[in-house]
């Protein structure tokens, strides 16, 4: 089992950063989501053993993070979100003094360092102090720092913060190379909900330190299947107000479609009877499939305000974030 | 791996045992800092006093050379305690000048940067990270100061003429010296190196944790004097770590009489007492650092 939480509270202070939180996952990729201050990286730090944990159980692929700390960072990789770097350093010597705190000999350290300096993209740059080297550039190497060892689970702060699409897109691309090809296992916390449903299979979404939502994101996907995308020709406002006394959810979506929820024992069949009955053509008709986002929007629906009537729902979801 | 094979590839060899991962910190700090100029500049001045002092030992061994320059070998200082002893002293001012340049930046550079979060991320502890730390600073404060004087302390006794006080008198008079060029060197490298490394953690430019231990050292020294006249007292002085430190050095050296004229026991207590105050200091910002990755 990739994770394993029982009741794990961890607080700063009197602010229950991680409040009972119980969960157990095994994936090849997991994704962590949720809000600032859901308690995405108070987790990670807890489970890495950096934090004090101040009531339950935590195990990592089995450890322990209270007692077997030593031995979880041993087998992971760890990218954090935020720069991070030695100045003066260049990556070659700066991937071999990492290699060499994980434990790898001088000279396997320094073999590793320029594979995997090359493996993600910085072949060209291994010798320029990093000090010196862009943020996407800077992101690599805290990618290649992670990876320096081989580790058995690469844990991926926000990846992508801050990168432009070309230097996200290859981010992205080298996440699922590792997940395809190698042994490892994969958890990345995202506040991006696109990166994550592009590279994971799990996710596990929290919010003010509880889990809201958790499993395999095709799964999740298809158990909410009960939003439809309408275009018609006819009276509109109508047409919505029949649905609404059916007890279906309306709105228009970013697209100027018509956006239906139907509630329990509706059928879709209904809206072409009120169709036919006003006189009015559906001209477009599809089951929409949710995304990762209208899983996490759903999941995080009690605190967040219902969205506007008219369109621009997904379109401010970061911001809202 | 083949330059058109570049996917993933994880290791599978050997690693080495987990107790000496941390060693890799003094090593590649030392990489870092012996490819600056200015640090190998420093580095090599700290030796001059090492070089005059072996021509020194050399000198006093050649009387006939002394002879034809008309100096009588009597009138020039004998080789004694007080020799080794101030051998040291004066090698401290490098050693502040090296834990300025280089013990200022050990932790405040890690801070700054959040390289913290990367070694707490590696499989090495809290503990260990410091110890990493502090063995870079101590190692070289221990080479400019008992590297240095037991070289010379073993070269006065390889070269003693056999009829000198080193020959005839050597278990009496000059055995003890080399448990105290140790007990002094570590006590200053000790002392020295917990200090600079409390100041580096409580900030995040390595400037001000210099000016921090200037500051330190000189205030405490104020202070005590000031506490030591009202009071009466010279035990006072012991709130200085300069003070206590150069008077413990009289003592170990045996030099009664000499320094400001602390007791042993207020001076032993006025270097641990720097030495715990420094290791709280560390222990609280290392455990935050490695809490909140600043």
């Amino acid at each position: 089992m990739l994770l394993e939480l029982d009741k794990l509270t961890v607080r700063y202070g009197r602010l229950e950063a991680l409040d009972a939180v119980s969960v157990a996952l095994d994936s090849k990729a997991l994704g962590i989501l949720g809000p600032n201050g859901a308690g995405k990286s108070t987790l990670i730090r807890a489970l890495l053993g950096l934090l004090p944990i101040n009531g339950g159980e935590a195990r990592f692929e089995g450890l322990d993070a209270r007692r077997e700390g030593k031995r979880i960072r041993e087998m992971i990789g760890y990218m954090p979100e935020h720069e991070s770097y030695l100045p003066g350093m260049t990556p070659i010597r700066f991937l071999r003094f990492m290699g060499e705190m994980c434990g790898l000999p001088a000279p396997a350290a320094m073999e590793r360092a320029h594979e995997v300096l090359f493996y993600v993209g910085l072949g060209e740059v291994r010798y320029r102090p990093v000090d010196g080297l862009s943020y996407g550039l800077h992101q690599k190497v805290r990618l290649a720092q992670a990876l320096i060892h081989g580790p058995r689970i690469l844990i991926l702060d926000e990846p992508t913060n801050g990168l432009d699409p070309t230097a996200r897109d290859e981010m992205l691309a080298l996440i699922r190379d590792m997940i395809a090809h190698s042994g490892s296992k994969v958890v990345m916390c995202s506040h991006l909900l696109k990166d994550v449903e592009t590279c994971c299979e799990e996710v596990l979404v929290l919010k003010k330190g509880r889990v809201v939502a958790s499993g395999n994101i095709e799964a999740m996907k298809r158990t909410s299947q009960s939003v439809f995308e309408m275009r018609i020709k006819g009276n509109l406002d109508r047409f919505m107000a029949a649905l609404c006394d059916l007890g279906c959810e309306c709105r228009l979506n970013e697209r100027d479609a018509l956006q239906v929820t139907i509630r329990d024992g509706v059928t879709p069949q209904s809206f072409f009877e009120i169709a036919r009955n006003q006189g009015i053509q559906i001209r477009h008709f599809y089951a929409k499939k949710d995304t990762l986002e209208d899983v996490f929007l759903k999941a995080l629906e009690d605190e967040i305000p219902p969205p506007p009537p008219a369109n621009g729902e997904t379109k401010d979801l970061h911001a809202r974030l | 791996m083949p330059v058109y094979d570049y996917s993933y590839q994880t290791w599978r060899g050997e690693r080495s045992g987990p107790m000496l991962r941390w060693l890799a910190i003094p090593k590649y700090t030392y990489m870092g800092f012996f490819g600056k100029r200015m640090f190998i500049w420093l580095f090599s001045m700290a030796w001059v006093q090492f070089l005059l002092r072996l021509g020194y030992i050399y000198l006093l061994v050649n009387t006939d050379f002394l002879a034809s320059l008309r100096i009588p070998v009597e009138a020039l200082p004998k080789i004694n305690a007080y020799f080794f002893k101030t051998m040291i002293d004066v090698q401290m001012i490098f050693c502040f000048l090296l834990a300025f340049i280089v013990g200022a930046d050990l932790i405040s550079r890690d801070l700054i940067h959040r390289a913290i979060v990367l070694y707490a991320s590696k499989p090495i502890s809290r503990w260990e990270y410091f110890l990493g730390k502090f063995l870079t600073l101590f190692g070289m404060i221990m080479l400019l100061t008992w590297f240095q004087t037991t070289l010379l302390y073993g070269l006065q006794i390889a070269v003693a003429p056999a009829r000198s006080p080193w020959r005839l008198h050597f278990w009496r008079d000059y055995a003890w010296i080399f448990p105290a060029i140790t007990a002094y060197s570590v006590i200053i490298s000790t002392g020295l190196s917990l200090m600079i490394l409390a100041a580096s953690s409580m900030v995040k430019n390595s400037r001000y944790a210099g000016i921090a231990l200037v500051i330190y050292v000189v205030g405490t020294s104020t202070a005590g004097g000031i506490v030591s006249d009202i009071m009466r007292n010279k035990s006072a002085l012991a709130l200085s770590p300069f003070t206590s430190g150069l008077d413990l050095g009289f003592i170990l050296f045996r030099l009664p009489g000499e320094g400001f004229g602390l007791s042993a026991g207020a001076a032993w207590a006025g270097v641990i007492g720097v030495c715990v105050l420094s290791g709280m200091i560390l222990k609280w910002r290392l455990g935050r650092a490695a809490r909140y990755g600043t």
